[in-house]
């Protein structure tokens, strides 16, 4: 693949990354959220022409009344529905360009916004229903192995042994943390690939290879609370 | 115009073709599928112009169908029973979205039991939701109906889902003849879909669905909500009114038959009421003055058409095809709380029939009659009633037996 058509290229060193810091600060997120790092690293990779469709979780305060830290555009679900809200954006958005009733430079790359409690649990049917259609969105899955909005309690993503709100038992979690990754991948999709926010040119590089991509793309990205 | 002999289900994919949807996300459930099935196989062919994509639950219908309207296209889908429950949070949720599109709800019995035929808990659990309700009792209903209902749903001051209610069995599979609004004319009636703010485009961002804090701005959201809803009043009959003047065929939110004179009302909802207009007739042929009030219109609730429809007649019987236990029959409770405070007020007496397409006989439509009388000479209400007959006792019981010795053969019966 020459350097031109590889847009992860873009990225060689970190003097690379983009600067634009499109994500608002003074959001209702913890000091030091993984999760936010890495929606703020990607989202200036994606650029404004994003349409977040958001899973009940922590993120979900991001856009509080009548606040909201993206310069794009947003909508909070439900926690088990968000690559479904995903499908009904996309469908329309190409309804309307189709039909002329859009400009095709209004369209919108769709990117589903989930912690890992949401993507591995209640909206494991929602996502693997878009993939079956392969639907054409980006999901981001920022991974704090818990159901962090509510005190960490234990979520699918929780590792084996460990010792949470509702596992305080010395042998801890019983059961081991869902392979999402190998989830998707064995259904075929476009990409699929694990990023963490303290690898910004690794996450920015793969956030640009799935951009320029169509169908549906997983980005896992490990996010620990701080 | 064409005259077609149409099942209630043709009739409702109709209402959604000639309102021009651009789009459907489906999810099959009985006695809903035909719907999706004929508005596929119109799309396949190239008939009509729009997208259907097939979701994996109703919950994720009902988001693709908020999120598409949210983007700005017109939405048509349709569920019942255990999908509308399934699909139940989302439905709340896209109203609160202020998102306009028309869900057509086949009813059927709630599980447990698991059962097909219809009755109304399904669409009434659904009746706080914010969605307006519409609920038709025939073909033609159906069709115009859903026409009407995506004006009602885009109207400026509305902006909220419609449910378009039609019964599964009776009317979904009942073919019956229907006059189709010629292609042109619906598309005139329904017009462009008209997003206003809300739809997502890269030139102009916009954050929807957000979360709000405290309830002030919760309660805010929420009244405005209650206003929209109640405005759907005014905006139903002005676009029933511009429908009549278009098609020849009025619609009021609330239908009355033979009323002007009557002393007693059957008051129903869906497709039975249609067995209660036969038996007002029937009535009448006897001498007993007796007529038929049934809403079209549930959400928003045409309090004052109902309580000047009622306030007439010396004794009412309303008719609940759904039982909330432990309360009874929920459109008696709304009735009752339309009329408390009207200058003249009928007795009002409650009976609970056809529950999971139960039939309701003539006999019994006589016999609610009946008591209306006694109810009138007496200047008291009866307690309600559970339709049930002695032969269905009697059914059941043969059933307990059969059970009863099928267990034994199993060897599992004490």
């Amino acid at each position: 693949m020459s350097e031109i058509q590889n847009p992860a290229a873009a990225f060689a060193r970190m003097k690379d990354l983009p600067s634009a810091h499109l994500l608002g600060a003074g959001t209702a997120m913890c000091g030091g959220c993984g999760g936010l790092m890495a929606v703020k690293q990607a989202y200036d990779v994606l650029g404004p022409n994003t349409v977040f469709v958001n899973a009940a979780g922590c993120m979900t305060l991001l856009s509080t009344y009548p606040f909201t830290p993206f310069r794009g555009s947003w909508l909070y679900t439900a926690m088990a529905s968000a690559p479904a809200g995903a499908q009904g954006v996309r469908d329309a958005l190409d309804i309307l360009r189709d039909t002329g009733r859009m400009k095709p430079e209004d369209d919108l790359q769709v990117v589903v916004l989930s912690g890992d409690g949401s993507a591995n649990g209640m909206g494991l049917s929602a996502t693997s229903g878009a993939i079956d259609r392969n639907l054409d969105f980006l999901y981001l899955c920022y991974d704090n192995e818990g159901y962090g909005n509510t005190g960490q309690q234990t979520s699918a993503a929780t590792p084996h042994g460990a010792e949470t709100p509702t596992n305080t038992a010395a042998r801890g979690v019983a059961g081991g943390k869902k392979d999402l990754f190998a989830i998707w991948a064995a259904n075929h999709p476009a990409y699929v690939a694990t990023v963490s926010p303290t690898e910004p040119l690794d996450l920015a590089r793969k956030f640009a290879k799935a951009k320029a991509m169509k169908g549906p793309r997983l980005i896992i990205s490990l996010a620990p609370c701080p | 115009m064409t005259r077609a002999m149409l099942t209630g289900n043709a009739a409702a994919a109709w209402g959604a073709r000639l309102a021009r949807a651009d789009y459907v996300p489906a999810f099959p459930i009985t006695p809903q599928t035909e719907i999706i099935e004929t508005l596929s196989r119109w799309i396949d062919a190239g008939a009509m112009p729009a997208r259907m994509t097939m979701m994996e639950s109703e919950h994720s219908m009902i988001t693709a169908a908020g999120a598409a309207a949210a983007t700005g296209v017109r939405v048509f889908t349709a569920t019942s029973s255990q999908g509308l429950l399934y699909g139940l949070e989302m439905l709340y949720t896209c109203a609160g979205w202020r998102t306009p599109f028309v869900l057509v709800n086949v009813s059927r019995g709630l599980s447990a039991p698991i059962t097909l035929e219809a009755d109304h808990n399904d669409v009434l659990a659904a009746r706080d939701s914010g969605a307006l309700q519409l609920h038709c009792s025939t073909c033609q209903e159906v069709v115009d109906t859903v026409l009407m209902a995506h004006r009602l749903a885009e109207h400026q001051a509305v902006r909220l889902p419609v449910i378009v209610n039609i019964d599964g069995f009776h009317l979904s599979f009942t073919r019956e003849p229907v006059e189709l609004p010629d292609a042109e004319a619906a598309a005139d009636f329904a017009g462009p879909f008209e997003p206003g703010a809300l739809k997502f485009r890269a030139s102009q961002p916009i954050s929807q669905a957000v979360a709000v804090l405290g309830g002030t701005p919760y309660s805010y959201f929420r009244y405005e909500m209650h206003r929209a809803a109640e405005a759907g009043l005014a905006a139903h009959d002005a676009i029933a009114a511009d429908f009549a003047q278009r098609f020849g065929r009025r619609y009021e939110a609330v239908d009355a038959y033979r009323m002007d004179d009557a002393d007693f009302a059957y008051v129903m909802i869906g497709s039975f009421a249609t067995k209660a207009r036969d038996a007002v007739d029937r009535l009448r042929a006897r001498g007993v003055k007796i007529g038929l009030v049934r809403p079209r219109l549930l959400r928003p609730f045409p309090r004052a058409a109902i309580a000047a429809l009622l306030g007439r007649v010396r004794a009412a019987a309303v008719i609940d095809q759904n039982l909330s236990m432990g309360a009874g029959g929920i459109l008696f409770g709304e009735v009752a709380a339309a009329l408390y405070d009207a200058p003249a007020r009928p007795l009002l007496a409650s009976f609970v029939g056809g529950l999971g397409g139960r039939d309701i006989p003539p006999a019994e439509f006589d016999a609610m009659a009946a008591a209306l009388g006694e109810a009138a000479a007496a200047g008291r209400a009866p307690p309600p009633r559970l339709l049930f007959t002695e032969h269905e006792l009697r059914e059941v019981r043969k059933m307990q037996a059969v059970a009863k010795v099928e267990r034994h053969e199993l060897g599992v019966a004490p």
